[in-house]
């Protein structure tokens, strides 16, 4: 099955207490997860209306993951010095489940 | 006093009558050799530069001529110096006296030196004492004779008008100078031995105002004395922020060195890995590590290993009890009580790999016999500990469920322990002796006792292997082996390379690594309608030095479309036709390649290697110094080790 992935233009990504972020795709597309949801052949809801429900993620960690595809999206291919990317020492196990859920 | 008991070069306990201070400084150990010295130094500089002013100052005298007051302040402090000094070096003479005989010679010449410079600066004083009264006669007017030139030069000094600014810019510079020698001020030199003494008062050259000299003062920018403590400190934060950034981009650059050593080749790390190495560096916090996938447990059991902190507490979180694989990457601070453990939390472990475990001791390894009822493969790093007799009972408790084996830097390990692990495991599939004191050709023929091998390693074993062994080994099990290593078996000769030719048809693996007597003709030989094997995967010639380009033509020809590694480091006589005969070929799979210390190797050669190896991540060329900067790479290529990077 051919990829038919349209990567232009924003998603919304839900968290289970029901905060909202709005992100352009190219940069959620980090998450191969995600990216997988908005291919066109695999017939998911989320890629008709453009918005995903994370059902076991907090606003707080989502926040976080979202922080994380902006910054993945921009600093890949930069050749300077990039800053660490930091996350509270609490949120680490629970945002590693995540992080490998979402595969990014 | 008996002879024998004097040795040379101690000192004796015989010494004269001594003043009360040296008797206090011998108390409480200060040796006074060194200040004497020093103070010599010093004084001998001062007069120097005391005499090249005073010439400099006649000169300027005659034309300014005035007579000023405070002349009289500077010529007390300047006598009460000289008074200071003069009692010094009499502390020193009487300090020399309690030294030993065997010193008798060069503590005279000292002395002689500093008498003399004593007597430098009574002249001073005199001349001073002379024009403040002239009615003053005393005996040191019998100096005034005897140097009389020299004091005329003094009194000039004394006479000449000088304001406290002047002096205070004569001064400093004299200090700036003797900073610049200090390694405070490492760019800047100047003669040592006019090192102003910290504790001297001085004057600020920009403010102007009066501070006390120390080691850290620092000198002015237009390099016209130092500056007081509130001036210094207005430069250092810019002098900070140079010198931070001048480490960051240290810092920069060892990183990136260190990521292409790493193979480390993305910038922007994976979310996972970012978190791994959260929970990682706060583990003692962690209470639980829960389910995070077991590749991950694996990563965060990795870096908190290198960073050695796993200890008996945190071993605890990796002890989930349906857990099939365990790895522990550095047991070093680890007891055998909690190593024991991981057979009582997790019984259910199918593979368990634990390095450095030097703590490990006989029953731990008995408990894992008898109480892992499930272990299949079992891998043990650095327990020196653990008996023979242990690894007997061991072998003999596992019995044939064992299919993987793997031990390393012991000396514990011998031809018994080789005989119960064939005797009693059969199934054997994977076998690695690493760095072990006693594998020798008794051991290797008893290994001819398992008919399902598919993997041998032999690495770096202190007894010698003979070809005759390895052939009947490779008789029995060859057929079957996938992976070969037998890594510094220096001794083996062709007839090994024979015996792999006829028999190892399903080898993937070979590493023949360090094999010095291997020769090109049979090397060339091996590859040569070797039809039996499809092709190599990884092969390893590190230090058979005699491959040539001949060789290397036959090993291209027989597996190119199949190898995946391959080294060939220090294989110096290979020429530059060999990589011109590659050109003939496509390596499709071909991931790493190492190439150092291949000395013919150049940017041209680079650039043709990675035009018929499209795969091709990594590539090394340590000491390969023909390569320069400007060789065109390949996007997303690791190329660790080219000396322009380094040197860079």
């Amino acid at each position: 099955m051919s990829e038919v992935i349209d990567d232009e233009g924003s998603l919304t990504l839900v968290s289970n207490d029901g905060f909202q972020f709005v992100l352009p795709k190219k940069c959620a597309f980090a998450s191969k997860t995600i990216r997988n949801m908005f291919n066109k052949n695999s017939g998911y809801i989320e890629a008709k209306e453009n918005c995903v429900k994370f059902e076991d993620m907090r606003g707080a960690v989502l926040e976080k993951v979202c922080e994380y595809f902006i910054y993945k999206h921009k600093y890949s291919g930069y050749s300077g010095q990039v800053p660490e990317f930091q996350i509270p020492a609490e949120m680490g196990l629970e945002l590693l489940t995540i992080a490998d859920f979402l595969e990014t | 006093m008996d002879t024998a008991s004097r040795r040379p070069g101690q000192r004796s306990h015989v010494s004269g009558p001594n003043s009360a201070l040296t008797e206090f400084l011998r108390e409480k150990g200060i040796d006074t050799s060194g200040i004497q010295a020093l103070s010599s130094a010093r004084a001998r500089a001062r007069n120097e530069a005391a005499h090249r002013r005073s010439v400099a100052a006649s000169l300027e005298a005659a034309e300014i001529g005035e007579e000023i007051d405070e002349d009289e302040e500077v010529g007390e402090s300047s006598a009460s110096a000289a008074r200071r000094k003069k009692k010094v070096s009499k502390d020193e003479d009487n300090d020399e006296e309690m030294l030993d005989v065997e010193e008798e010679e060069p503590v005279r010449t000292r002395r002689g030196r500093a008498s003399r410079a004593t007597t430098k600066i009574d002249l001073k004083v005199v001349g001073k004492r002379k024009r403040k009264s002239t009615t003053v006669k005393d005996t040191e007017s019998e100096f005034e004779e005897i140097e009389e030139e020299e004091m005329i030069a003094v009194r000039a000094t004394r006479t000449r008008k000088l304001t406290k600014a002047q002096l205070a810019k004569k001064k400093a510079g004299e200090q700036r100078k003797l900073e610049e020698d200090d390694e405070f001020n490492p760019d800047n030199f100047l003669d040592p031995a006019l090192r102003p003494v910290p504790g001297q008062i001085a004057f600020c050259a920009e403010c102007e105002c009066r501070f006390t000299v120390t080691p850290y003062s620092r000198s002015a920018d237009d390099g016209e004395g130092l500056l007081c403590h509130t001036c210094g400190k207005k430069g250092a934060p810019a002098e900070k922020a140079a010198r931070k950034k001048k480490q960051t981009t240290r810092t920069n650059k060892k990183s990136a060195a260190r990521a292409i050593l790493d193979g480390d080749t993305s910038n922007v790390k994976s979310l996972q890995e970012i978190c791994i190495n959260t929970v990682a560096k706060y583990i003692d916090d962690v209470e639980t590590l829960g389910y995070i996938g077991s590749h991950n447990v694996d990563k965060i059991s990795q870096i908190i290993c290198k960073n050695r902190r796993l200890n008996g507490e945190t071993i605890n979180l990796f002890f989930e009890p349906a857990e099939h694989v365990l790895r522990f990457y550095d047991c070093s601070g680890i007891s055998s009580d909690s190593l024991r453990q991981i057979a009582a939390f997790v019984p259910t472990i199918r593979r368990l790999h634990l390095n450095w475990c030097g703590l490990m001791k006989d029953e731990c390894l008995d408990y894992y016999g008898t109480q892992l009822k499930q272990l299949t493969s079992l891998e043990l790093y650095g327990a020196f500990n653990v008996t023979e007799e242990c690894y007997i009972r061991f072998f003999k408790n596992v019995g044939s469920r064992l299919t993987e084996f793997a031990v390393k830097d012991t000396s514990r390990f011998k031809a018994a322990a080789v005989e119960a692990l064939v005797d009693n495991c059969p199934e054997l599939e994977v076998l690695r002796l690493h760095t072990l004191t006693f594998i020798d050709d008794e051991c290797v023929r008893l290994l001819t006792g398992l008919p399902n091998l598919k993997i041998l390693e032999i690495t770096d074993s202190q007894a010698s292997i003979k070809d005759g062994p390895i052939i009947d080994c490779l008789n029995t099990f060859g057929p079957g082996l996938s992976e070969l290593t037998l890594n510094g078996c220096k001794d083996l000769t062709d007839a090994t390379l024979d015996a792999i030719h006829s028999s190892c048809g399903r080898l993937d693996i070979l590493n023949l690594d360090e094999a010095e007597l291997l020769t090109n003709d049979g090397i060339g030989k091996l590859f040569t309608e070797w039809s039996l094997n499809y092709g190599l995967k990884e092969l390893s010639l590190r230090n058979c030095t005699n491959l040539q380009s001949s060789g290397f033509a036959r090993i291209i020809d027989h597996s190119s479309r199949t190898l995946e590694r391959l080294t060939i480091n220090r294989c110096k006589d290979i020429e530059k036709d060999a990589w011109t005969f590659l050109q003939e070929f496509t390596l499709p799979e071909l991931e790493v390649l190492d190439i150092s210390f291949v000395r013919c190797v150049d940017d041209a050669v680079i650039e043709g290697i990675l035009k018929v190896a499209p795969e091709l991540k990594t590539l090394k060329v340590w000491g390969c110094n023909k390569i320069t900067e400007s060789c065109a790479l390949k996007e997303g290529m690791l190329l660790v080790g080219r000396e322009a990077d380094i040197l860079a």
